[in-house]
């Protein structure tokens, strides 16, 4: 468990850049050296001199762009294995969006991005394009692309919403992206290569509430929100501008842009925070302000299963396994479930608390000075838990949905803690998750 | 819905949660009958009262308690404090928050 504090703002949200441990290899291309990971198994030893071609793109670290390894010849330096350049992007409850690289346990501010003028909700970082796209309460999103002199240059898309961004995601793909707003609508985004402009597409109906959360299918077909009007939702967002007819999926064979495939959620439940497809796309979970979690299966007739907890309500979900969910929220503590094969979900354990200090004596200064301060006797030290507040954020940090290594939670205390999933998972002792 | 409160009083209660109103105006009536219903219990068969009901009953249980809480009467409110901490014992803040988000509130 790593633990760093921004500072004592709130982490409104935060995103990672392209896996951060992988080969590398540091390879010379007009005239600069540039460490590059190679998009799928390039075989080069050092020395080695070999042409790329369109299909074998190198994604850039440094300076940072996008290599695309259009026939050129490049010159293999080095080859190793390490941590590559690790950076996060999280925005401290203002208009500007901070990248963070890691420099041993430290995190350096980088660069900052301040083209929002109110305050930014969501970020999201495309891994292989290396694009970054931020929404905001000044009802934008900007696309962010770093160029040759190691800049990150916006671009403004055109959502068309009268009222604040809520959040946004990069399809799988990584083509489009989906932004949900308060305006009861979903603005899905694709670039259109004559304008040579950011366009959207707008999911209305039936809508009836500000979107607070997004998840895409694994198909870079399906999108799942989740809204203030009580409901989750499966939506098509196919475009056919710029994709091919998609295939039928469990979740429904006709797939016309916008159009409803699933609504979950009658007159109970709460506002949903979160939503999230598994691995394979076939099972959807949310959360609700009613602490609860839920699960639609849809090869099994769309069965959905309400587990109501006796916490307060999480506002993140994230599959951490085929079978386990892991969840978040007001409680500041993270919760494992397991989803059984017929679609259950049981409570396995609370993860990473039990961190109390063990109980010192208590000083007769202590003592008063508590009854002067707080009007109690009580030592009191703060929460057991590693967050002293409600956690906002979980994201991937290492692995993929299927089985997480290593992922990322931040909140309203200004920290983001790094959890190391499998020690997590051997501390649950005897449990197969 | 007319019970004997004297010795059924779990099955009176259960019948209660298992039928929460269906509208503004059956509300009050059930819920003065569910506070008849809290209100026959000892204060030391509360607790056992309450470990019979399914989770889904104790939310609605936690709703009737919260409903009492808003029209105060000579006693009621001593008797729901003794079914609150009970009701939450079980059903936890997560309960209270049902009561809170749910739109069919009694």
């Amino acid at each position: 468990m790593e633990k760093f504090q921004f500072g004592l703002e709130p982490v409104t949200c935060h995103s990672w850049n392209k896996d951060r441990t992988r080969k590398y290899f540091l390879i010379f291309i007009e005239g600069n050296w540039y460490t590059v990971c190679i998009v799928g198994s390039l075989r080069m030893k050092p020395g080695m001199r070999r042409r790329v071609g369109w299909d074998q793109r190198t994604g850039g670290s440094f300076p940072g762009t996008w290599v695309r390894g259009h026939n050129m010849w490049v010159e293999i330096r080095e080859r190793g294995e390490g941590a590559l350049v690790c950076e996060v992007a999280v925005s401290l409850n203002s208009h500007e969006v901070k990248i963070y690289q890691k420099k041993g346990k430290e995190y350096d501010c980088i660069h900052t991005l301040s083209e929002h003028t109110q305050r930014v909700t969501s970020i999201d970082w495309a891994p292989n394009s290396n694009r970054i796209v931020t929404s905001g309460t000044d009802r934008n999103a900007y696309v962010w692309t770093l160029n040759g002199s190691n800049v990150w240059k916006p671009t403004l898309v055109i959502l068309r919403i009268n009222r604040a961004a809520t959040c946004v995601k990069w399809s799988p793909e990584e083509n489009k992206f989906a932004v949900g707003s308060g305006a009861r609508l979903v603005s899905v985004c694709y670039f259109e290569q004559e304008n040579d402009w950011w366009v959207s597409k707008h999911i209305k109906k039936p809508i009836r509430s500000t979107v607070t959360c997004l998840d895409w299918h694994p198909n870079n077909i399906l999108l799942a929100t989740g809204s203030t009007d009580f409901k989750a939702r499966v939506f098509s967002a196919y475009i056919k501008e710029i994709e091919d007819k998609p295939t039928a999926t469990p979740w429904g064979k006709k797939m016309t842009f916008g159009m409803v495939m699933q609504e979950f959620g009658g007159g109970e439940g709460g506002w949903i925070h979160s939503v999230s497809f598994n691995n394979s796309g076939d099972q959807l979970a949310w959360v609700g302000h009613d602490s609860s979690i839920n699960l639609a299966v849809a090869p099994s007739e769309m069965k959905v299963t309400k587990l109501k907890t006796t916490y307060l309500p999480f506002l993140s979900v994230m599959w951490s396994g085929p079978q386990s969910l892991l969840t978040a929220g007001h409680d500041c503590e993270l919760l494992l479930f397991k989803v059984g094969n017929d679609g259950s979900i049981t409570f396995l354990k609370k993860l990473g608390g039990n961190n109390k200090k063990a109980e010192s004596k208590m000083s007769a200064m202590d003592m008063f000075r508590g009854m002067d301060k707080k009007a109690s006797t009580a030592k009191d030290t703060g929460k057991s838990s590693v967050h002293q507040n409600s956690i906002t954020c979980v994201t991937i940090h290492s692995g993929a949905k299927e089985n997480v290594t290593k992922f990322t939670t931040t909140g309203i205390d200004g920290l983001m803690v790094t959890w190391d999933y499998k020690s997590l998972e051997s501390a649950v002792a005897g449990m197969t998750i | 819905m007319k019970l004997s409160f004297t010795k059924k009083n779990i099955e009176a209660l259960k019948l209660i949660l298992a039928n929460p109103p269906a509208s503004k105006e059956k509300a009050v009536k059930v819920t003065e009958l569910a506070l008849r219903a809290m209100s026959s219990f000892k204060a030391s068969e509360v607790e056992k009262g309450v470990q019979s009901l399914s989770k889904d009953e104790v939310d609605t249980l936690m709703k009737f308690i919260y409903k009492g809480f808003e029209t105060p009467q000579d006693n009621t409110c001593g008797i729901l404090l003794t079914w609150h901490e009970k009701a939450y014992a079980v059903g936890g803040v997560g309960s209270i928050l049902r009561v809170l988000t749910d739109r069919m509130s009694i």
